[in-house]
């Protein structure tokens, strides 16, 4: 032996043998970890099966009005509180109505520590206990919810922000567009979505906020989009309004996708002069829009679409005319082209 | 031997001890920021009601483009699985990339095609098209017929006649999960900066496919495909899940990602004159954004599965690797002006110099290494104690990282219920490191070999195809 690298020197074997014993350690602590998650993933398993073995009778029974609440409450342990707030979670996502009602009330004694939670440091915990609360006790934790809008986490914020967006509720989406600008992030068509479905309860709301220039043009484009989908036919004027008076891209496409759905041909004049727009996807909905709402008058007018620079601006016009059942057009078109 | 020569030994010894200590120490940290990561993963899923996030109208639309050459024995089960899929509005492409068996056959019967018209919007020049078929039976499939041009020319010709938003590339022989969609398309909801999304691939062999539906999950019978079960594990919920955890992913599998679409219009499609399209394209989308100053994010999402047919040859699995390292290495190279550049960021500052230095190089180093250790034992210059300890740490180390694979699996998603399973991998974790793990060297080195000599072409993958006998649960 001479001197080579791999010549190691006492120091460097015991460092060696050190190091080795260490990474036996952690190969144990390692198998051991995976064996316990192991043990734990199926004893909660195996937990969850009993418990709701133990209470789907006895929730069905409350639920068919042959059992009173207070037999189902004694059959709860104190430990089992958060597993059956849990359980009746699950319930309640598969009920509504009367049924829906039953069990929010079942879950209104165990409410309490789940609020407590929303103090917790964890995002994930809060955002958690802020779903729970707005599904088992939105009307009395309402003002609660609201409050997690402005949560210092997002993720909690938009949970809040989807709990609040529920189908029927219109009375807290002017909170939720409120705070929209902080979602920035987000697609704006999730968030359109989230706000129509709400209803048509909710579009009075969006038609104010489409035409309120306070607003950020894409919040604005957001109510905009919301609008289309839930097919509002009082949305057309509104979004004509913006048309004349707005030149934010996402915005003015936005509007114009309110009247390719509920326009009417009063609106072409607004929409023709947006077929000689620089962007691609202004020029194709305008176009749309005169495709479905136009003359004959508007016949070279989209027979030009199809030179258009943009593919797009051509699909658009043929989806609008096929759905429109404009066979005969299409052939002319399609012949002179 | 001279003085020098063994200057050199040395060298090599110490460059051998560097590399060592560096790859093993980013694969330790890398495991430790999964472990972290995976733990916030899996509660922010339970916070954010994937149940409701489902029923929720306002996803994108997305079209699934599935290059297909020689998939017979796959591909009708395949599309199956993917038109059986729980997502709001997707179309699926086939590109048939001039397949030689009786792909277009299969699929015409099983779907009943018909020639239909489709105006591509995209204008990336590809192979010539032959014709463009849509279902009678499922309005929303549709197959290219093109001559072959590769796999990359079939995503091309794919993404040429996509509309929607999004599309996500996934290979003909996959089986995407049912809401595997709705997981994936999760970061593009939450950040609309996100570009593009990568799922986790899971190895089939050895389940029970029905339908197009992986219903019953175990390991596979035969060992190749078992250690490449825990191969993925590490792969996946290890290295990408620790790479996502510090906002530097740089591979997405080719087998399943969604990419917006204008953004890889943009960056010119996939290319075409590399055989590993998956991740030049998402090392050239980092370079992309960051050269035009968008704001982008790429994400890895652990929880959205496609499974795969892995191979149970060894002659394949060679073929498999060697094609994996060549990918690798043009990657690499070809955006070499990446690395240790500030301007790309962490990427170019930790991303890209650890795939460059420890993945890329590690098969030269790793050969080179254990020749040099030889002739140093031979030679008598190393102490016996010395060498049976750095032997052991190596095998421990490897041993390490794969338990942690594994209990980083039984952390998350724990999807092996069977406890004998459990007991499977962790033994596997041991058995690789004898000869697997030097296999695979080989392999790569042969990759880094092929990759100098330029070498081309899918490499041929033979499939059994879904639910074949030997795939039962063992």
């Amino acid at each position: 032996m001479t001197g080579g690298v791999l010549d190691g020197p006492d120091p460097a074997l015991r460092f060696l043998a050190v190091g080795l014993l260490l990474l036996l350690v952690l190969i144990v602590a390692l198998i051991r970890t995976a064996l316990s998650y192991r043990a734990a993933n199926n004893h909660t398993r195996a937990e969850w099966l009993r418990r709701e073995a133990a209470w789907e009778s006895a929730v069905l029974g409350v639920l068919g009005g042959s059992l009173p609440d207070a037999e189902l409450h004694a059959v709860i342990g104190s430990a089992d509180r958060l597993y059956f707030i849990e359980y009746l979670l699950r319930f309640a996502r598969r009920l509504q109505g009367d049924e829906r009602g039953t069990v929010e009330r079942l879950a209104a004694p165990y409410l309490p520590a789940i609020a407590a939670r929303l103090d917790q440091r964890d995002d994930e915990f809060r955002a958690r206990a802020i779903n729970t609360l707005s599904c088992l006790g939105l009307a009395d934790y309402g003002p609660v919810i609201v409050a997690a809008l402005d949560d210092r986490s997002d993720l909690v914020a938009m949970v809040a922000a989807r709990s609040l967006a529920r189908p029927g509720v219109p009375e807290y989406a002017e909170e939720v567009l409120r705070r929209l600008g902080r979602f920035h992030q987000w697609r704006p068509s999730f968030l359109a979505s989230m706000l129509a479905q709400i209803g048509l309860d909710v579009a009075p709301v969006l038609r104010r906020t489409l035409l309120d220039a306070a607003v950020e043009p894409s919040v604005r484009a957001i109510a905009a989009e919301a609008l289309r989908e839930l097919h509002d036919p009082e949305a057309a004027d509104p979004a004509s309004e913006v048309l004349r008076t707005s030149d934010d891209r996402d915005l003015l496409a936005a509007s114009l996708g309110v009247l390719m759905e509920v326009g009417q041909p009063e609106h072409l004049d607004l929409v023709r002069p947006l077929i000689g727009s620089k962007e691609p996807i202004l020029r194709a909905r305008a176009y749309a829009i005169v495709a479905r709402l136009g003359g004959a008058d508007d016949v070279a007018v989209i027979r030009d679409a199809f030179h258009d620079d943009s593919p797009w601006v051509v699909i658009r016009v043929l989806e609008t005319l096929r759905a429109a059942g404009a066979h005969d057009a299409l052939a002319q078109l399609g012949e002179a082209s | 031997m001279s003085t020098a020569v063994w200057a050199v030994v040395d060298a090599l010894n110490q460059l051998v001890l560097g590399y060592f200590l560096a790859l093993n120490t980013g694969y330790l940290l890398s495991s430790l920021a999964a472990f972290r990561a995976l733990r916030r993963h899996t509660r922010r899923l339970r916070a954010l009601d994937l149940s409701d996030l489902l029923a929720s109208a306002g996803m994108p639309p997305i079209t699934l483009v599935a290059p297909a050459y020689d998939e017979e024995a796959t591909c009708v089960d395949a599309i199956r699985s993917l038109l059986m899929l729980s997502y709001a509005e997707f179309e699926v492409i086939v590109v048939n990339d001039g397949s030689r068996d009786n792909t277009l056959g299969r699929l015409w019967e099983a779907f009943d095609l018909e020639p239909a018209n489709r105006l591509a919007s995209g204008t990336l020049a590809t192979a010539n098209i032959v014709q463009v078929y849509r279902s009678r039976a499922h309005q929303n499939l549709w197959v290219i017929d093109k001559a072959n041009g590769g796999k990359a020319d079939a995503l091309n010709a794919g993404l040429n006649y996509t509309r929607t938003p999004l599309f996500c590339a996934i290979d003909a022989d996959s089986l995407l999960e049912r809401d595997a969609l709705t997981r994936i398309v999760r970061p593009f909801l939450e950040d609309r900066t996100t570009v593009a999304a990568g799922g986790i691939i899971r190895i089939a062999n050895g389940c029970v496919v029905q339908d197009g539906n992986v219903i019953s999950i175990g390991l596979p019978a035969e060992l190749l495909p078992r250690l490449q079960v825990l191969e993925y594990l590490r792969a996946f919920l290890a290295g990408r899940m620790g790479w996502e955890a510090i906002n530097s992913t740089l591979i997405i599998s080719g087998a399943f990602g969604v990419f917006r679409r204008d953004v890889v219009l943009g960056a010119g499609g996939y290319a075409t004159d590399t055989v590993g399209e998956d991740m030049e394209l998402v090392v050239r989308l980092h370079r992309y954004c960051r050269e035009r100053k968008m704001p982008y994010r790429i994400a890895f999402v652990p929880d959205p599965v496609a499974w795969t047919e892995c191979p149970n040859r060894l002659a394949v699995l060679r073929r498999q690797r060697d094609r994996w390292q060549r990918g690798l290495i043009e990657s690499l190279i070809r955006h070499r002006v990446m690395l240790f550049n500030p301007r790309y960021g962490r990427i170019g500052l930790l991303a890209f110099p650890f795939f460059f230095f420890l993945e890329m190089l590690g098969p030269a180093i790793e050969l080179g290494g254990y020749l040099a250790f030889l002739v140093t034992v031979v030679a008598g210059r190393a102490s016996g104690a010395y060498v049976l300890g750095f032997l052991t740490l190596a095998f421990v180390l490897g041993t390490v990282l794969s338990i942690a694979a594994v209990a980083l699996e039984e952390l998350s998603f724990h999807r092996y219920p069977k406890t004998r399973d459990l007991a499977t991998l962790i033994w596997l974790g041991v058995v690789e490191n004898f000869g697997y793990r030097q296999l695979a060297i080989l392999w790569r080195m042969g990759g880094t070999l092929s990759a100098l000599r330029r070498k081309q072409g899918w490499g041929r993958m033979e499939r059994q195809g879904f639910g074949a006998p030997a795939r039962g649960v063992t």
